[in-house]
């Protein structure tokens, strides 16, 4: 996965953010390296979500620098436009569009924004599905899919644009236990085949198993960070022990 | 790999439940505790007396129902020049051939079962033995009851005969409607209702059938809807059906002006005429076309070029000032009206564009309808050939569609227009769009009516005129606009933020966020609030009365009631309308049900 000697394609210094009184991020920095894959964890409101949300401007930060492949994420629309272009999100709620097929689902950004001809776009489409495991559902809609399979196309539907980087906020979250696994094992393929990936998960096994580097976030700020060994064997935070030892 | 990928056992049948008699339904319905008895009967005993008064007052002896028959033709088209009357069939032909087309490229009906056509018809039976009853006809209403018992019984014992059978024979819903149809033309050449007619301010009646002048057209324009029926059917097998549905819905939107400009209108376009004519050839217009079919089709095709990016914005951005100074300098409307189209295509060519089919889609999109505009605005610039008596060529029911169909189509793009200003985050469209909504929502319609028709005239630039028609139509646009605006804000509001971050996490821009995602979802979240807004302004027309319209309410409460042979005769004609009404307004909401079932698939 990771190379030695990457070039950094996410740069983060003192990100901060606040929600009307209340800061949500408190100075996050950080430096994402091409083909890194790295989890964040955190307990619920420590601005885990909130972090990766602003790396393609879904929050603002108000204070601090973030330059995506050397772009610096300012108010300027076309900046945000083609930096969104270049990094894909999945939702923990799927955000499928209802009314339209998987395959459209999929094929809608490919054609309107990089102006692809729908055949290419449609074949691109099918093999994304075949590689998400789920080519039979093409015509269907998203209603008619089971959870694991809504996040899947979800998945396709980010990588049909051909990111650079992909952003995950919570993808299992929103589903039952049996159906964990099957994206799970979407995302690990993902992560082999060299995709640079920021993944915010409860999913320990998934964060052990697969990440280059684990950032614990808690009140607004990372903690600590380290590669999975050091984080799941040996903590040095004692907030970061007390989170372990809750849900381990 | 899933769980789905088993499939599992689906379990048995639900067992069926045993057949019930009338009397088992009864005593579980209406009598199931003594509370329950005594509303069922207080409640069948008032339906019994209300339905009893109200035949009463329908077959009394001195209701004058020929003032409905006799001024039939007044009722649906006013006073449409009775030489020309063949273009009213003709325009009723051209949308019963586009219905026929329709009903076969969509495959719409279904097969239903036999015994549900069987359960009908001993109901309708039914209700006419029990109106027989009740209705005051002496003797002659036991040739009813009779006549009801024979059918339903007849029908009933068919059931019995057919046994388990009748649910597994099925008819085709088409089928029994052409049936039905059948039926009643043969009733229009065998059932003697006897023809009434006006002459020279005279009320005639002829015995026998109904004239053929009616049944005649009837009877084509019937053949005419059942063979485009299966012109339809074979056009989609023989073409794809999307190819062939996505024209037909084309002509949908093109048939009301078309038959109401051309074939009703009928604009003279030969010069030499008496009526002074317009040389359609050699004329502005044609000037105009070609400027803007060919050399703004041109224009838009360059501008969705994807290599100009932001040069391109800036060049659409020139075109809409360039619009905009159009209103300064003297100027047909027209082509003020058609450059503002026109730049607001500019604005959504880099959107749009791309590749070289959707640069030529967009072009090619542009050019139909610029042409299809510029041919109707040339048409309403054309004098009529029509004699022309009073306000308008058009009353009565053709009147209060035309103005219901026209403000309600045009009221669509207001509404939403409107509906996205007032949610959008740009303060000006924010507030005009605010002010507007509730400055019209607080006006009374009438207001509006008058105000268009004796104020507006005075604020208009110079040059341009609109008729009471057309100033009706702008009026019922703008006021039912600002409703569906309200309703399309329902629909953006049901759309959950999700669908808009991974629209703008996708890198769509807004324009394609709204077109792509946000209103094919609003809108098919409010349907219903936008039918009921349909009906509202169907009926709403018949306020046009007040700017000397002759509308269908109008006709039946002032002008027949005035005539010398029907002088004060005024119920009738009203029952007559509401009937109408009615009939109309209940079929848009049972098709509008139909529509949400159907677009109801694939949602979550």
């Amino acid at each position: 996965m990771q190379t030695e000697g990457a070039k950094d394609i996410i740069v983060c210094e003192g990100v901060k953010k606040w929600f009307g009184d209340f800061q949500a991020l408190k100075g996050v920095t950080t430096t994402i390296k091409e083909q890194e894959v790295v989890v964040i964890i955190g307990p619920s409101g420590s601005g885990k979500s909130t972090f990766i949300r602003t790396i393609n401007r879904l929050e603002v930060h108000q204070e601090g620098t973030i330059i995506v492949d050397g772009t610096e994420l300012t108010n300027d629309l076309k900046n945000i436009e083609k930096i969104r272009s270049e990094v894909g999100m999945v939702f923990q709620q799927f955000n499928l569009f209802p009314h339209l097929t998987v395959l459209q689902n999929i094929t809608l950004s490919p054609i309107w924004v990089r102006k692809k001809p729908k055949a290419e776009a449609e074949e691109h489409a099918m093999q994304l599905l075949e590689r998400v495991g789920i080519p039979e559902q093409a015509e269907k809609f998203p209603g008619q899919l089971s959870g694991g399979q809504q996040q899947r196309v979800a998945i396709a539907r980010s990588l049909a644009m051909e990111p650079r980087v992909m952003l995950f906020d919570e993808p299992t979250s929103a589903l039952d236990p049996e159906m964990i696994k099957e994206v799970l094992d979407v995302m690990k393929e993902l992560a082999q085949s060299g995709m640079t990936m920021a993944v915010v998960t409860h999913e320990m096994g998934f964060a052990r198993e697969v990440a280059d580097r684990v950032l614990f976030f808690d009140y607004g700020e990372v903690v600590e960070e380290g590669t999975p060994e050091h984080f799941f064997t040996n903590p040095q935070h004692d907030r970061t022990k007390l989170f372990l030892s809750q849900i381990l | 790999m899933t769980t789905s990928d088993i499939t599992p056992d689906t379990g048995a049948a639900p067992p069926e439940k045993p057949p019930q008699g009338p009397l088992v339904w009864m005593r579980e319905n209406l009598f199931s505790t003594p509370f329950n008895s005594v509303l069922s009967v207080v409640s069948i005993v008032v339906v019994v007396l209300f339905l009893k008064s109200m035949v009463g007052f329908i077959f009394d002896d001195t209701r004058r129902w020929e003032a409905v028959a006799t001024n039939m033709r007044l009722y649906m088209t006013q006073a449409y020049a009775p030489e020309q009357f063949i273009r009213v069939w003709i325009s009723v032909g051209v949308i019963g051939g586009l219905a026929g087309l329709s009903l076969g490229a969509w495959n719409v009906g279904s097969r239903i079962e036999i015994r549900t056509i069987i359960k009908t018809i001993i109901n309708i039976a039914g209700a006419v033995a029990l109106l027989a009853v009740l209705a005051p006809w002496g003797t002659g209403r036991y040739v009813w009851i009779a006549g009801a018992v024979a059918v339903g019984g007849g029908a009933w014992a068919l059931r019995q005969a057919l046994g388990d059978r009748a649910k597994t024979i099925t008819v085709h819903t088409l089928a029994v409607a052409a049936a039905v149809l059948a039926l009643v033309l043969i009733g229009l050449y065998t059932i003697p209702i006897g023809d009434y007619g006006f002459a020279e301010g005279q009320a005639t009646y002829e015995q026998g059938t109904i004239d053929l002048s009616t049944s005649v057209p009837w009877t084509v324009i019937s053949l005419v809807l059942v063979a485009a029926y299966f012109v339809g059917r074979w056009l989609t097998d023989l073409i794809n059906g999307r190819a062939v549905r996505g024209a037909l819905s084309v002509l949908w939107v093109l048939v009301l002006p078309f038959n109401v400009l051309i074939i009703l209108r009928d604009p003279d376009w030969n010069p030499a005429s008496e009526a002074g004519g317009f040389d359609f050839l050699t004329g502005t217009d044609v000037t105009i076309a070609l400027v803007f079919v060919v050399g703004g089709g041109l224009v838009l095709w360059l501008l969705g070029d994807p290599r100009l990016g932001e040069a391109g914005r800036l060049a659409s951005g020139v075109l809409l000032i360039g619009a905009l100074s159009l209103w300064l300098f003297p100027m047909l409307i027209r082509v003020r009206l058609l450059a503002l189209l026109f730049a607001a295509f500019a604005l959504g060519a880099q959107t749009f564009g791309g590749d070289m089919r959707s640069r030529l889609r967009y072009a090619g999109l542009w050019a139909g309808l610029s042409l299809v505009l510029i041919y109707f605005l040339a048409a309403i610039n054309t004098p009529s050939s029509l004699f022309i008596q009073g306000k308008s060529f058009l009353g009565g029911l053709t009147l209060t569609f035309v103005l219901a169909l026209t403000s309600i189509f045009l009221s669509f793009p207001i509404g939403i227009l409107m509906a996205l200003g007032r949610t959008s985050s740009m303060p000006i469209f924010r507030v005009l769009s605010t002010v507007y909504i509730e400055l019209v929502r607080g006006i009374p319609f009438i207001t509006v009516l008058i105000f268009f028709d004796l104020i507006l005239v005075l604020f208009l630039p110079e040059g341009l005129e609109f008729d009471s028609v057309t100033l009706a139509i702008l009026a019922g646009t703008l006021f039912s606009g600002a409703y569906l605006a309200e309703n399309v804000r329902g629909g953006l509001q049901s759309i959950p933020n999700g669908q808009y971050e991974a629209a703008k996490a996708m890198g769509l821009t807004t324009l394609q966020t709204t077109v792509f995602i946000v209103l094919p979802q609003a809108l098919r979240a409010v349907i219903p609030a936008m039918v009921g807004q349909t009906i509202a302004i169907f009926k709403d027309t018949s306020l046009v009365a007040i700017i000397g319209l002759f509308d269908f309410l109008y006709i039946a409460n002032n002008v027949i009631p005035n005539q010398t042979v029907f002088l004060g005769v005024r119920f009738e004609n009203l029952l007559f309308i509401a009937l109408i009404y009615w009939i109309f307004t209940f079929s848009f909401s049972r098709a509008s049900l139909r529509i949400e079932k159907k677009l109801g698939l694939g949602e979550r």
